[in-house]
């Protein structure tokens, strides 16, 4: 999806250029294909990309770096925080966000990459809930200043909600859910049978969290349900700037990172299965607080 | 080579000497030994447009004293440079006020040159813009994983329009580097991986020559320099990373 979207741009963009971490078979090398001046394999180097990158960006090219989320992020850290700010057109695609490469193994998941840039003040996050998501997503960090982040986690569930970096997908007044991208369809399925409950989805950091502050104002319950360990999480971040009481705020995040399997399974070991989750939601929604 | 360009020298030798001791600042001998080297690149084959990348940054003080003489750093911010306040540090800044290619980008973190240089010089070529970017690295930016990515890359990819200048002073922050990171295979490695490598003495005015023959590859020049070059009397070359001349001891 990123790379038939990325076609398109490039016939519309003539200073774009993409630098591969060895890695999109097969699609890539179509495009390597198609663009032999402007798409660049440069192996499994993730600290030289970002160099070159930065040299690239400096010269007025709008770079996309496409890799294993967490090797595109951590691998060369430093270089990312150093050398990019507001002037540069950098988009970092990381593929296998979350526990996308759960099966892999520790190396490959990549459940503090949030918390990482969230680190860097002029840098943007998107999370896509939904793959259908993705080429509107792409479009839209593509007009945005600075460098951007894109967290691919494979979802094929569709819907007919277009993008939004803060989007309710239920409403009601008992208990405020706040959950990241692509978790949000398996929060809806545990969610489904009981009334009252609003879910918020993020899909871009930084958002304005005032519309969550407002709404956990009038519930007194928050549920946080994230694919991301808690130290860093967004919802860490969340719960850091909301007015009130902290007494009925809970969080589902990650503390595993060793264990390899699905992403299904991964999720389920850690209590961010279908059942948990709605038991959650259950147990949150009856808490007593101070304005029943 | 002109008599000018051994005055400027001797001037720019002068004026480290007395920046280190007013501000009691180390890494002198990182400068002085790429001193000769970059007089003769600033005052010879470099060009208005082409880049200049200071991989070494801590001979920052070198840098600001060459840009002030070329009228890209004002007196007064010279004079305020790493000391409190300033934005010029011991390491080159990351927005100076003007840019000029010169300035190239900032560092102080080693290993990041050479691949900020293959990507200008990537993006110099894409543009079919004929200038040149020269980097000039130390030991420790070799020791740096980094560089060896980006020295695979550049060879790979030809980027005859990159040339690296590596200060080849032997010593790093504990010892000797052949004691610490050897790189004595480098013309061999540098060779097999694509690239035009070149020695040269870094400390002789009339030899150090950046025209070579013109090849598809990118370039690499090895300058075997000192780093207390001048002050043999004072310093051993790992002293001369760390002290600096008192004022009534400067030669």
């Amino acid at each position: 999806m990123f790379f038939s979207w990325l076609e398109n741009h490039f016939k519309n963009k003539s200073n774009s250029v993409l630098l591969l971490c060895d890695l999109g078979y097969p699609e890539a090398l179509d495009l390597m294909k198609a663009f032999p001046q402007r798409v660049l394999n440069v192996g499994v180097s993730e600290q030289n990309a970002a160099l070159v990158a930065k040299g690239l960006c400096a010269e007025g090219f709008e770079v996309f770096i496409y890799g294993i989320s967490s090797f595109t992020l951590w691998r060369c850290a430093e270089v990312l925080k150093l050398y990019f700010g507001p002037e540069d057109s950098l988009r970092i695609i990381g593929n296998g966000g979350g526990l996308g490469y759960g099966l892999m193994g520790t190396t490959h998941h990549s459940i503090d990459d949030l918390g990482l840039v969230s680190l860097w003040p002029t840098w943007t996050s998107w999370i896509p809930a939904r793959d259908q998501e993705v080429p509107e997503v792409l479009t839209l960090l593509t007009q945005e200043t600075g460098p951007q982040y894109l967290r691919l986690t494979n979802n094929a569930a569709t819907g007919k909600n277009n993008f939004e970096p803060l989007r309710v997908f239920s409403q009601g007044d008992k208990l405020t859910v706040v959950t990241v991208g692509p978790m949000v369809d398996l929060v809806l399925e545990a969610a489904h049978q009981e009334t009252g409950v609003q879910t918020f989805c993020i899909g871009k950091w930084p958002v304005d969290i005032e519309k969550i502050n407002q709404h956990f104002a009038k519930t007194g319950r928050l549920l946080f349900i994230e694919e991301h360990q808690e130290p860093g999480s967004l919802s860490s971040q969340i719960k850091s700037q909301l007015d009130g009481s902290r007494k009925n705020i809970r969080s589902l995040t990650l503390s595993k990172s060793n264990i390899a399997g699905s992403r299904d399974a991964l999720l389920k070991m850690q209590g961010l299965d279908k059942k948990s989750i709605a038991s959650h939601i259950v147990s949150m929604k009856n808490r007593v607080h101070d304005k029943d | 080579m002109t008599v000018d360009m051994i005055s400027l020298r001797n001037e720019l030798k002068s004026k480290l000497l007395a920046y280190h001791s007013e501000r009691g600042l180390s890494h002198l001998g990182s400068c002085l030994s790429s001193l000769d080297i970059l007089t003769s690149l600033f005052w010879g084959p470099l060009k208005e447009e082409d880049h200049f990348i200071l991989s070494k940054g801590h001979a920052a003080s070198l840098l600001y004293l060459i840009l002030n003489k070329k009228g890209l750093l004002s007196d007064q911010d010279l004079q305020e440079s790493c000391r409190d306040g300033s934005l010029y540090g011991a390491h080159p800044p990351f927005q100076p006020p003007q840019k000029h290619p010169w300035w190239g980008f900032g560092s102080g973190s080693l290993g990041y040159g050479i691949g900020l240089g293959c990507g200008v010089a990537l993006a110099k070529r894409m543009k079919n813009d004929l200038s040149h970017v020269y980097v000039l690295v130390s030991e420790g930016d070799l020791n740096e994983g980094s560089s060896w990515e980006s020295l695979h890359f550049a060879a790979h990819h030809q980027l005859k329009n990159l040339t690296v200048l590596f200060d080849h002073n032997q010593v790093q922050a504990l010892g000797n580097s052949s004691e610490i990171f050897p790189l004595h295979h480098l013309p061999t490695t540098l060779e097999h991986l694509g690239w035009d490598v070149h020695h040269q003495e870094g400390h002789d005015l009339t030899k150090i020559d950046f025209n070579t023959v013109s090849t598809e590859k990118p370039r690499f020049f090895i300058f075997s320099t000192q780093k207390n070059q001048g002050l043999e009397n004072l310093f051993s070359p790992l002293e001369a990373h760390y002290k600096w001349p008192n004022k009534v001891g400067l030669p």
